[in-house]
């Protein structure tokens, strides 16, 4: 585990409008070590905890009512403030078009449901390797 | 004092809320009124198909442009002795809140006399006696002309519990 | 490399970027190819022109997606062959042509073969469930919460579908009901339940065509993601006793749904082919077909197949014409079917216009048999108003049909009851319904609503039996129920039928004696028996189960029913099962009726309940003590009616005898009915007496007469039941008057 690119102080916000899907990400995530985690249960929401707190890594479900979680990361990448935040993108295999249309609206990476510890942990280390040679 | 004033001052408020245009309309010589707002329209006497298991007050149905509404005769309704229905006498079509709804019905009166501007300052609470009917389904008294007219609130003439007791005596 | 890009100096800049792009990329890199796929999507746009480069870009982006879905074995290959493909294109920019035999191109060749461009690899169905999901499994409370909201999700999906059934091209509608499956598969996936996860996608699955336009929403369709929803249930509640229990998962069968999704699937919202069409009628093999097929790809340019059929002489130009015409009719259909136009209408107006619509049927046949009409024998007048009379018929027609809906949604309402029901119960039911085409007038759906439901109660709880008492008689342990819908003549008929244990008569003896519902000694057959259960005060609180119990007895039922003008039987053979028949009217707006007189009044007997007319004769006519008058007719007998008493219409006290009477029966109780003339038989349209009169008994209504004046519609049930009112002792003032 190279623990080094990631900085599990971060705040994590889980985006998905089923709790339990919810819980699951975030029984991932504490697993992978991170402790600052919260939820929302949908675009909104999500945007509004984004202006108001520093998040670190924003992991969104596709499919959600309201706003998908394409319009919010669209939202999140049009917005100076946070444009630049991971997203990783959670959704569930078969929607093809959906993961390449994320993948060019700029998300940070995706994971298919259903996914493990080690895969979710694998993504979250990619995106920040990834930031920390570029930047 | 100062409760009783109130009160009065209350009352004379509410009082004031009734003012407005009634239409007036005698029934056995007494001259009343209808609030014209209530009122759908007038027409002449017409065939009435009476309905079976029915108290005596209620004439029947008639066909008003192909709705069929039924007809109450108000002196049958107040006790009062029957007339025989003549060239003056008139249907009052009116529309009253039933506990089923707003409802047309048609009020057989002796004659209707005209629409009349009614101040606040003219209507008085009804008097605990002294008139031929139910204090209940009074409004108010009004002084004009040099005459009184009972002003009828026709909602509680036709009230729910009375149209129950219908229903009830009909079935 | 015909043709050039729009702007060589602006691409070549382009692909500059892209190349820079290509060599920084890395396989595990999604923004960077994000960044990437985006720029080649841009370079396709300006690539109309040359057919080759653009070739050479959909299969860069080919590869750039799918390295980025992970479909690639050797992703750092693929990143090769993505610079590759840049460098090509920069050769081309350059030279207006790239190297065939170049070293570039040769391993471009070589790499595209090795990633298999071309072929669209096939998505993994599932990735391996095994993997990372047992360790959510020890999570009892995190299942329980899955269970929980899974069933919260899939609470609102019958109401919608319903929705969407009515207005199938509504998108959220559609959204709304693919989530929950589609959310209920993801968790799934992680909780290692399998089957929930499969069934879910099986439905998702068929959803997404629904919302991709592909496939069209129908009453099938509905019904198999309803049964869809029913099994995911089934699957939450073998989930949640298997965590109760801590036991193994049971499997369940899967299959015959999956299929049954899957046909729905693959029924093709295309119009056929023309070769199938005309493989179809015979006027060519399948083999020919293929090879004119395959002729027709080699043909530059492009020629439509009918032409190459017809120039080659295989099939004769005229049934090639038939097969175009037919395939145009059914693309035609199929879009007609997908996207019929509506406009919604208060219902208010289309009331009035059914009511006003009756009025002019029945003034156009009255001015029709106005015999001033006969009299004047104009060829031309009649003849006009025999048009118009068939315009006002066909007018009518039409706007009783506004007004007609399919009773498959009220059905369907019916699955969802039955199997809480059967859940309840722990009775096994299985649900058959027949007919939901059949229309009905809206106005009588919601009224039938609370009948079939407590009609459906009844039968599972009182008439099926429990699994082991049912296979104890050698049936099967699962119940069946029907529940069908059909016209037959004037009527729509809906049919309730178990195979249950049928009705107890003894038991309903016993009590309907207790009752004093049925005299002492008195004996009745099988039928009457049966029908006792109509009888108001049959059914008693104590009786009321949890299920059925609402305090609404069948006589209720039977009411609202006759209230419709409706008619309810039953019909039950021990230990085999029990039906019960709901005959309804085609619609609530006009009856044929018989207008008759009785002193002043007129009155309009429904002419359904009119079985003939006798002219009664003294030596016909009876009193009998505490039973009130009888006349015999052909040796039976038949008690007598006076509208005159019963409704206060004035005296009528004379002998019955030189008079008329109305032979009348309702639900097999005969009757007299005397009155003093028929006046004619005519269509009537039924108006409401107003809320003031909703329960005067013995009227079904009112109608307009041809004078203008209001004439009353009988109803016998509540005639009977008045005179049966006013025979009981106690009522001395009549009886007076009868003797």
């Amino acid at each position: 585990m190279n623990s080094k690119v990631i900085d599990f102080s971060m705040k994590v916000l889980v985006v998905d409008d089923f709790a339990t899907m919810r819980k699951i990400i975030r029984n991932v995530l504490k697993q992978i070590g991170f402790e600052n985690i919260a939820e929302a249960e949908d675009g909104a929401a999500a945007l509004q905890i984004l202006k108001t707190e520093q998040v670190g890594l924003v992991v969104t479900d596709w499919n959600m009512p309201n706003m998908s979680g394409l319009d919010l990361l669209r939202n999140i990448r049009a917005n100076s403030q946070f444009a630049e935040v991971p997203v990783l993108m959670v959704t569930a295999e078969g929607l093809k078009e959906n993961v390449l249309e994320a993948v060019k609206a700029g998300v940070s990476n995706y994971v298919v449901k259903p996914f493990t510890a080690e895969v979710l942990q694998e993504k979250i280390e990619t995106i920040f390797k990834k930031l920390a040679s570029s930047g | 004092m100062a409760q009783a004033a109130r009160q009065l001052d209350q009352e004379n408020t509410a009082l004031h809320d009734k003012e407005g245009k009634y239409l007036t309309f005698t029934l056995a010589d007494e001259d009343y009124g209808l609030e014209i707002l209530k009122v759908r329209e007038i027409i002449g006497m017409m065939g009435i198909t009476a309905i079976p298991q029915t108290p005596p007050y209620i004439k029947g149905v008639i066909n008003l442009r192909g709705r069929v509404i039924p007809v109450i005769d108000l002196r049958l309704k107040f006790g009062l002795p029957s007339l025989e229905y003549g060239e003056r006498t008139c249907i009052i079509v009116v529309d009253v809140l039933s506990r089923l709804g707003p409802v047309q019905v048609g009020v057989v009166v002796d004659s209707v006399s005209e629409v009349l501007n009614v101040g606040g300052g003219d209507i008085t609470p009804p008097p605990a006696f002294g008139v031929q009917i139910d204090t209940g389904y009074i409004l108010g008294i009004a002084k004009a002309k040099g005459g009184i007219k009972i002003l009828l609130d026709i909602d509680r003439v036709l009230a729910a519990e009375e149209l129950a007791g219908l229903e009830k005596s009909s079935g | 490399m015909s043709g050039m890009a729009p702007d060589p100096q602006e691409f070549a800049s382009h692909l500059e970027r892209l190349a820079l792009k290509a060599v920084m990329l890395a396989e595990d890199d999604v923004p960077a190819l994000g960044a990437f796929l985006n720029d080649l999507d841009a370079l396709s746009d300006k690539l109309a022109s040359a057919p080759e480069a653009a070739a050479l870009v959909r299969q860069l982006s080919e590869a750039g997606n799918r390295l980025v879905l992970g479909e690639i074995q050797a992703p750092s290959r693929a990143v090769e062959f993505l610079g590759l493909g840049i460098t090509l294109l920069q050769q081309w920019i350059q030279q207006g042509n790239w190297s065939q035999s170049g070293e570039e191109f040769q391993n471009y060749c070589r790499l595209s073969e090795e990633l298999g461009l071309g072929i669209p690899a096939a998505v993994e169905a599932f990735s391996d469930p095994e993997r990372g999901a047992a360790q959510f499994l020890d999570d009892p409370e995190l299942l329980a919460n899955f269970l929980t909201e899974s069933r919260e999700h899939l609470e609102g999906i019958e109401t919608r579908l319903v929705y969407l059934e009515q207005n199938p091209g509504e998108l959220s509608a559609i959204n709304a009901i693919f989530r929950p499956f589609h959310t209920i598969k993801g968790v799934a996936g992680f909780l290692n339940l399998q089957q929930v996860q499969e069934l879910s996608h099986e439905v998702e699955s068929l959803l997404e065509e629904v919302r991709g336009g592909r496939l069209e929403v129908t009453s099938e369709l509905v019904d198999a993601v309803l049964a869809g929803v029913d099994l995911l249930r089934r699957l939450l509640e073998e989930v949640e006793a298997a965590l109760a229990d801590t036991r193994e998962l049971q499997s369940f069968d899967l299959a015959p749904l999956k299929e049954r999704l899957q046909a729905l699937r693959h029924t093709s919202a295309a119009p056929p082919r023309l070769g199938e069409i005309l493989v179809d009628q015979g006027v060519l093999t399948p083999e020919e077909v293929n090879e004119s097929l395959k002729d027709q790809d080699r043909r530059e340019p492009h020629q439509p197949l009918g032409e190459i059929l017809v120039g080659e002489g295989k099939a004769p130009a005229q049934s090639v014409a038939q097969a175009l015409v037919q395939q145009m009719a059914l693309a035609r259909r199929g879009g007609e079917a997908a996207a019929p136009a509506t406009i919604k209408v208060d219902l208010a107006k289309v009331d009035l216009l059914v009511d006003l619509m009756g009025e002019l049927v029945i003034i156009q046949s009255q001015v029709r048999q106005n015999p001033a009409m006969a009299a004047a024998a104009d060829q031309k007048l009649v003849r006009d108003l025999g048009q118009m009379a068939r315009i006002t018929s066909d007018l009518q027609r039409i706007a009783m049909s506004l007004r007609m809906v399919p009773i498959g949604a009220t059905f369907r309402k019916m699955v969802r009851l039955v199997r809480d029901l059967s859940h309840k119960t722990g009775k096994l039911v299985s649900l058959h319904l027949e007919g939901e085409d059949t229309e009905i007038d809206r106005n009588m759906v919601e009224t039938i609503y609370d009948p079939l439901v407590h009609l459906i109660r009844n039968a599972v709880d009182h008439g099926l039996e429990p699994p082991e008492e049912r296979q104890a008689q050698g049936k099967a342990a699962k119940g069946e129920l029907w529940l069908r819908a059909y016209q037959k003549g004037g009527s729509i008929v809906i049919e309730i039928e178990d195979d249950g244990r049928g009705l107890n008569r003894e038991a309903i003896l016993k009590r309907a004696r207790e009752r004093s519902l049925v005299a002492a000694g008195e004996s009745l057959s099988p039928a009457q028996i049966d029908n006792l259960i109509f009888e108001p005060g049959f059914s008693t609180a104590k009786e009321l189960t949890e299920v059925s119990g609402r305090g609404v007895g069948m006589d209720v039922v039977k009411q609202t029913i006759e209230h419709l003008r409706g008619k309810i039987e039953t019909s039950s053979q021990p230990g085999k099962g029990t039906c019960f028949t709901l005959r309804l009217p085609l619609t609530l707006a006009i009856i044929d009726g018989l207008v008759i007189r009785v002193n002043d009044e007129h009155y309009i007997l429904p002419a359904a309940g009119v079985r003939e007319t006798v002219k009664l004769e003294a030596r016909d006519c009876f009193t009998v003590t505490g039973r009130g008058e009888l006349i015999r007719v052909r040796d039976q007998l038949f008690p007598l009616v006076r509208l005159h008493h019963l409704f206060g219409a004035g005296n009528g006290g004379g002998s019955p005898a030189e008079s008329l009477a109305l032979l009348v029966e309702h639900e097999g109780e005969n009757r007299a009915l005397l009155v003093d003339e028929i006046l004619g038989k005519q269509e009537v349209v039924i108006k409401s007496l107003g809320p003031l009169f909703q329960s005067a008994s013995g009227l079904a209504g009112a109608t307009i007469l041809g004078d203008g004046r209001v004439g009353l519609i009988l109803e016998l049930g509540g005639i009977f039941h008045l005179q049966h009112s006013q025979m009981l002792p106690g009522n001395t003032n009549l009886q007076e008057k009868q003797l």
